[in-house]
């Protein structure tokens, strides 16, 4: 049977019985969704790869606690999710003890300078979108993540996260009214920094 | 509905999460009231612009990496809890209590937790032993007669004080009740407001 018709469930029962080798399926599934996710959350490309790597490892390590009635995918993004909130949260600190130090003052707070070259036909208003995506308090941030560029449902995200439906609904529809208000804010300013320049 | 309602809706109607009925509700609201169509519009056009981004691609060599840590990585060779798992004959919850056991980290740190038990044990019988009084010497009992006899030559108050400290034991102080009237009026004069009644306390002498 071909591999990639295995369902989940299958893929799983066949790595633990030791056949190793089938996780990698499980890896070419899931791996540009979970770094779709991760880079979202952090905004640095190269730490998403990493974080990435570490989450599937996790996920091998964790693939006996799994219940075969349960979704999969939400099984591995919480871990996704907890790994990347746990590396946000080491960054804060790094970043706090390293101004108390007087290393870096001049870093952006809870975020490292990226290392990845900067695409220059990125434009303009996607930056001040991931500009704006990042200033989002983290549980909208991650709700937002979760339903527009992942495409789960409210469902589906409870189970990622163990929020209640309400509170979801609430956490995506703040986050998006924060969005809108900024980004239309952001994009008269740099529409009145344009006019003044071809002025 | 109202337009606040709507507003507060229109999020959820957008990522098709309401029910059949609440947004049949919604879209009638929405053929009547301009405001709310604009602001249905603009999140239409805020999801457009959030959905252009760029979906980041895992690197070439992506899976190859994780395969080659999960092969390459080093068996566990000591165990301080050996495997006393039979995984299959224990609830889920109880086989993750086990294998939380069995991981490394918390062998690590179920040995220190043991080492400072025994260090607080063993502290604690050290104490004890040293704490340990010695044997009580039974002491040669001065009777009531001898102390009285002795208190005649040294004088009243060392007579009250070395009987106070005899009188101690309970047969004693019964002797002594039995005896205070005959003591006080007799053979201990009162002297400057004190005498034996005074320094016996407690309700048993009253009895």
């Amino acid at each position: 049977m071909d591999n990639e018709l295995l369902s989940d469930d299958e893929v799983i029962t066949s790595v633990l019985k030791g056949r190793t080798l089938d996780f990698e399926i499980l890896i070419h599934r899931y791996s540009s969704k979970i770094i779709n996710f991760i880079t979202r959350m952090t905004d640095d490309r190269d730490e998403a790869q990493s974080i990435a790597q570490d989450v599937f490892l996790k996920i091998y390590q964790n693939l006996p606690y799994y219940k075969k009635q349960n979704n999969f995918s939400a099984f591995i993004f919480k871990i996704a999710k907890n790994m990347t909130l746990n590396w946000l949260h080491r960054q804060k600190r790094t970043v706090f003890f390293s101004r108390l130090l007087g290393q870096e003052f001049n870093q952006v707070p809870f975020r490292q300078a990226p290392t990845h070259a900067i695409d220059p036909e990125k434009s303009e208003r996607d930056e001040i979108i991931i500009r704006n995506l990042r200033s989002l308090p983290e549980e909208q941030r991650i709700a937002l993540i979760l339903k527009i560029y992942l495409e789960f449902s409210y469902k589906q995200i409870r189970e990622i996260s163990g929020w209640s439906i309400p509170k979801i609904e609430t956490l995506i529809s703040r986050a998006k009214s924060r969005l809108k208000k900024n980004i239309n804010l952001q994009d008269k300013n740099s529409g009145f920094v344009l006019k003044a320049r071809i002025k | 509905m109202n337009c606040e309602n709507v507003c507060l809706r229109l999020s959820a109607y957008q990522d098709k999460e309401l029910s059949l009925l609440q947004s049949q509700d919604l879209e009638r609201h929405l053929e009547s009231c301009a405001a709310c169509q604009v602001e249905l519009k603009a999140l239409n056009e805020l999801l457009s612009r959030l959905g252009r981004l760029a979906t980041p691609a895992p690197a070439p060599d992506f899976s190859s990496r994780i395969m080659a840590g999960l092969l390459t990585r080093p068996e566990k060779k000591y165990r301080l809890l050996p495997s006393l798992v039979p995984y299959s004959k224990f609830s889920t919850i109880f086989k993750k209590k086990i294998c939380y056991l069995r991981d490394l980290y918390c062998e690590a740190m179920l040995a220190y937790t043991l080492a400072c038990l025994m260090i607080f044990i063993s502290g604690f019988l050290l104490e004890i032993s040293l704490n340990v009084q010695p044997a009580i010497v039974p002491q040669p009992t001065t009777t009531f007669s001898a102390v009285l006899a002795e208190s005649r030559d040294l004088g009243l108050l060392a007579v009250q004080d070395s009987t106070m400290e005899l009188f101690s034991n309970l047969k004693q102080i019964s002797l002594v009740k039995k005896q205070d009237n005959l003591l006080s009026k007799l053979l201990i004069p009162p002297l400057q407001g004190t005498s034996l009644r005074s320094r016996v306390s407690g309700d048993d002498y009253e009895k």
